[in-house]
């Protein structure tokens, strides 16, 4: 056996980027859990220090967030003045929904 | 998080109820700072009134058995410990029948990838009813059965059994 994980498991990646009007975002892909949360977080850090005026999370192409996920926004949320999460997921909403923090991050098409 | 659960003894100890528990608890974490929140549902028994009170900060309902039905008791649902001070939290009381059981859980044990929390939720209440014996062989075999091959999670359970 020379498989690392579960051959259904894809890593976590990410970009970094910014809109005309200084706002930041971040697009993450594969899954997000306490095995990555960190990692993402040591790359948004420095972005979250220079005070965008906005941060969009971009997680259409997530495929899969659990619970440190969410907290990991939510810290950032509290961290910036506006964030935003763009393309959450039907399953990602009811997530998000069922631990009460429908009114901590501001859901976007 | 050990000393949450200190400060909820404390609390419960001089019999606050579940919802003001939750509401001294949010003053205790902040996420800005500790990089982390706390999923906390709080149940206070009355014992003499045959009633349950629960609180919920951001956690998944506790399912309550009687007679062969399964229903979530679904306190409105306020935001984890550590996001906000001073959240005010929604307490729900129910009574109690005889022979009742109580589940209360982490996500741990409902949780699949791809799947919505819902029928996670589902999916516990079909295995909770379809399981007869007393309650440390309900526990025992609602732990085997949920998370059997989906073991990536810390999985918690408790279960409070009314037996007259």
């Amino acid at each position: 056996m020379d498989d690392v994980g579960p051959a259904d498991d894809p890593p976590m990646e990410f970009d970094l980027g910014s809109e005309a009007d200084g706002t930041a975002v971040v697009t993450v892909r594969g899954d997000l859990d306490i095995a990555s949360t960190d990692r993402l977080h040591e790359a948004v850090a420095p972005v979250i220090r220079q005070r965008p005026p906005r941060l969009v999370v971009d997680v259409e192409s997530l495929r899969f967030a659990d619970s440190s996920a969410i907290a990991l926004w939510v810290r950032w949320a509290a961290a910036v003045d506006n964030l935003e999460l763009r393309g959450a997921s039907p399953l990602l909403r009811r997530l998000i929904t069922s631990m009460g923090l429908e009114h901590h991050l501001r859901l976007a098409a | 998080m050990a000393s949450l659960r200190y400060a909820i003894h404390a609390y419960a100890a001089q019999s606050d109820p579940p919802d003001e528990i939750l509401t001294k608890l949010s003053g205790l974490l902040q996420i800005t700072t500790s990089g982390q929140f706390a999923t906390v549902l709080c149940t206070v028994l009355d014992v003499g009134a045959r009633e349950v009170t629960v609180a919920s900060a951001g956690h998944l309902p506790p399912l309550l058995l009687v007679d062969g039905h399964g229903d979530y008791l679904q306190a409105e649902v306020g935001p984890p410990i550590g996001v906000a001070r001073g959240v005010v939290y929604t307490p729900l009381t129910v009574p109690v029948p005889s022979h009742a059981t109580l589940l209360a859980f982490t996500d741990g044990l409902v949780e699949r990838r791809g799947e919505s929390i819902d029928r996670g939720l589902a999916r516990l209440r079909d295995a909770a009813l379809g399981a007869n014996g007393n309650l440390p062989d309900l526990l025992s075999r609602l732990v085997g059965e949920l998370r059997h091959g989906h073991s990536d999670d810390d999985t918690a359970i408790v279960g409070l059994r009314w037996t007259m």
